[in-house]
């Protein structure tokens, strides 16, 4: 994990470096890091899973659930490879998929020793989206056209498929499809998003 | 290959990666894809920049509710009283069930489960995955070097990963780790590697359609 050979005592995180707090909750079971965690999170994690239609009971519960997990797997957690808001996106998402939409999810296992790294591509770069890179990629996502912008979010917040969401609105299941690769190409497109996807 | 069907194929697979990031595929289709960034890392970068994107809309799009009044203090007290509970994956990259290694996601979901081939028509057997969720079909298809598939459309969507050997249609050649999405337009003959034949994971949300004098064989393969 990050720089983790490199620190003795207590991790020095401020402001919003959520990043940091949660290297904190894995390396030094710090509470304060966590509450702060807490405070930002959950209540967006429940706003979340209500826009999915979810009670705001269930949302309450299901965002306390993340929160645990997000205590539980902060040893797991990589400030290199994800974001905070994006590694606890995850979380967030997969509780959704066990208790509201109750299917099995399979997920690549990190440790799996059949990974292939491919060499070609250019090497990642050296750290995640901190928590500025997160906002300019929402700016840069406002800037969708709304077409795009729109099945973005009914397939983040709705949690509907694609074959769903052209059932409900009448638009060609390819065409949900091809707007959804522009939606990316676009976002891909966009200089500042380029620097910080590389 | 005309270039409507390309950029199809490309929107479909692109989709279906976006659609595992947002968390919307059921068991059957995350398990292919969960195989398939096993052995792609462009495939794995896709599926990060997007779940990036749902990151940004907690971070932006979600205005907070708050949150009832005991929780910060349930979730504190949790913490204090429930030990953390690690998880234990032991399946490995097992060989038997297929002879060669498989990915995780893909080992864990046959493990115990010996692969009795059924054959499908001359040439192609399969073997449907016991999975809990049955809103689509997993199943193994098994070809023998150099055949030739009869001429078949898709119902609905169709993705088909390489697990071992290559075979090529009108679209490309296709091996190992490759993972291709069609759908009901692409009406595509399938030819296995003459040399190793080919094992491909393939997930149908509907039963494959075979056309032309083929299609007599098409009662025989319901799932």
């Amino acid at each position: 994990m990050a720089q983790k050979h490199l620190r003795d005592g207590p991790i020095d995180y401020s402001g919003d470096d959520f990043n940091t707090m949660i290297c904190a909750v894995a390396e030094n079971e710090d509470k304060d890091a966590f509450i702060a965690l807490f405070e930002h999170f959950a209540p967006r994690i429940k706003s979340f899973l209500m826009k999915g239609g979810a009670s705001p009971e269930l949302a309450d519960e299901l965002a306390q659930e993340t929160m645990l997990t997000i205590w539980n797997k902060a040893g797991s957690y990589n400030p290199q490879q994800a974001a905070a808001s994006t590694w606890i996106f995850t979380i967030a998402r997969n509780k959704r998929i066990d208790a509201i939409r109750k299917s099995k999810r399979h997920d690549i296992d990190a440790t799996d020793p059949m990974i292939l790294a491919d060499e070609s591509s250019p090497s990642p770069r050296q750290s995640a989206l901190q928590t500025e890179e997160t906002k300019i990629l929402a700016q840069a996502m406002e800037t969708l056209p709304e077409e795009q912008a729109e099945l973005v979010k009914k397939s983040f917040f709705e949690d509907k498929s694609h074959a769903e969401i052209a059932a409900e609105t009448g638009i060609p299941l390819g065409t949900v499809k091809s707007r959804i690769r522009l939606a990316l190409e676009r976002l891909r497109g966009d200089d500042k998003i380029q620097d910080i996807w590389q | 290959m005309s270039t409507d069907l390309k950029q199809s194929m490309q929107s479909g697979y692109e989709a279906l990666l976006f659609g595992y990031a947002a968390g919307n595929l059921d068991e059957a289709q995350s398990l292919v894809v969960a195989t398939h960034l096993t052995f792609s890392e462009k495939a794995r970068r896709i599926v990060k920049q997007c779940e990036d994107m749902g990151g940004a809309l907690i971070e932006t799009q979600c205005e907070p509710v708050s949150m009832c009044d005991s929780a910060l203090n349930n979730v504190l007290s949790r913490i204090e009283n429930e030990t953390k509970c690690a998880e234990h994956k032991h399946a490995c990259c097992q060989k038997e069930a297929l002879g060669f290694e498989i990915p995780k996601p893909l080992a864990e979901t046959v493990t115990g489960e010996p692969i009795k081939w059924k054959s499908l028509f001359p040439g192609m057997k399969a073997y449907d995955l016991p999975l809990s969720c049955n809103k689509s079909v997993a199943r193994f298809m098994k070809a023998d070097p150099g055949h030739v598939s009869p001429h078949h459309s898709h119902g609905g969507m169709e993705i088909t990963l390489v697990l071992d050997g290559a075979f090529s249609d009108e679209t490309g050649l296709y091996h190992r780790g490759d993972l291709i999405v069609t759908d009901e337009d692409c009406d595509h003959t399938p030819k296995a590697c003459p040399k190793n034949g080919c094992i491909c994971l393939v997930v149908s949300s509907e039963p494959i359609k075979l056309t032309g004098i083929a299609s007599l064989l098409n009662p025989f393969l319901k799932p």
